[in-house]
């Protein structure tokens, strides 16, 4: 038993050494008044009005607000908030560049006398009909959208060309 | 006959059954209005108003053998509220100016005096703890529910307490001058 433990098993004898007296002199001052003092009834005491179950129930209350913990709560909360932003934001995959039939394909268009493929950037330039005469739309040659190309006809007949996404001719 | 006994009849106005119930808790009460307190005439003034209040509204108390624990908080209760409306008043405490010379015999009391003066160092709410607990035996959470403070703040009040009276008496106890393992006198 160290020091602070004797202490505190002492301390309710050295209490009572110091501060008990046998009777205080004031006993029948005090008994002349309580005689002189009139009970309240017990219908003057709202709580009596209610069943003993009642009032020894547990009764469900909340318990009182802890401003400082809210307001902490609240910081933890926003700052997890926050992380996981970032660290969505930073998980979020970047899209590839389209491809297949999403993939820009080659760009068709009549020059005047034939129908011409060419990359989006302008490089390499594909005349799909060559020979002689005028290729161009309504005359003789079509080129439509067949997915996943581009399907050239002439005078209706078999393909000559047919351009499949990423600039391939078939 | 026995305290329950004594309630009941003291309920239905039996002034001899609830003088029983004084007598026997008189002394024990005081000493705690005393020690909260530390003015006897307030603790007199203090405990007569409790149980004066006791009297009157005992029609309302259902449980009889929550009496005691129902007198304490009305003691301490009245004890806290006369420390607050002297609060403004100043007093300060005459102490004897040489105690080293006293006889032996009169150790015991100086020790008594240190005790005394460790708790009036504290304050009222914090001497209403110890008085409760050590003088008047209730239970920490019967403390707390007197008062009407949190288990947690009635334990760190009795924590608090006596880590000071006892660093207050472990300071009176240490010799002045005693002399260092080098033989200077500090």
């Amino acid at each position: 038993m160290n020091a602070a433990q004797r202490f505190e098993r002492d301390l309710p004898d050295q209490l009572l050494d110091l501060y008990l007296q046998p009777m205080p002199d004031y006993r029948d001052d005090l008994l002349g008044r309580i005689a002189a003092t009139r009970q309240r009834p017990t219908w003057a005491f709202p709580g009596r009005w209610l069943p003993m179950s009642v009032v020894t129930s547990t009764v469900a209350t909340s318990p009182p607000v802890r401003w400082p913990t809210v307001v902490v709560l609240g910081l933890l909360t926003l700052a997890l908030a926050a992380g996981a932003l970032l660290v969505a934001g930073s998980l979020q995959r970047r899209l590839p560049p389209p491809f297949g039939p999403a993939g820009n394909g080659s760009l068709v268009f009549g020059d005047g006398a034939h129908i011409v493929a060419v990359n989006p950037d302008g490089s390499d330039r594909r005349t799909l009909t060559a020979g002689p005469g005028l290729d161009l739309p309504p005359s003789r040659t079509t080129a439509s959208v067949d997915p996943p190309g581009v399907v050239v006809r002439r005078c209706r007949s078999s393909p000559v060309a047919h351009l499949q996404p990423r600039h391939q001719v078939a | 006959m026995d305290q329950r006994d004594r309630i009941e009849r003291a309920k239905r106005g039996a002034h001899d059954a609830f003088a029983d119930l004084v007598d026997l808790r008189l002394a024990r009460l005081d000493a705690a209005a005393r020690l909260i307190i530390r003015d006897p005439e307030l603790a007199r003034d203090a405990v007569q108003e409790a149980l004066i209040r006791a009297w009157r509204d005992l029609a309302g108390l259902r449980d009889p053998d929550r009496f005691d624990a129902w007198l304490h908080r009305l003691t301490v209760n009245a004890c806290l509220d006369l420390v607050r409306r002297r609060r403004r008043v100043v007093e300060v405490e005459l102490k004897p100016l040489d105690t080293s010379s006293v006889p032996d015999q009169t150790a015991a009391l100086a020790d008594r005096q240190v005790l005394h003066d460790a708790l009036g160092r504290l304050e009222p709410g914090h001497r209403a703890v110890v008085a409760l607990h050590y003088l008047l035996g209730m239970p920490l959470p019967e403390v707390a529910a007197a008062i009407g403070i949190p288990l947690g703040t009635a334990k760190s009040r009795l924590h608090y307490s006596l880590a000071a009276m006892r660093m207050t008496v472990d300071a009176t106890d240490e010799p002045a001058g005693a002399p260092l393992p080098g033989g200077q006198i500090a």
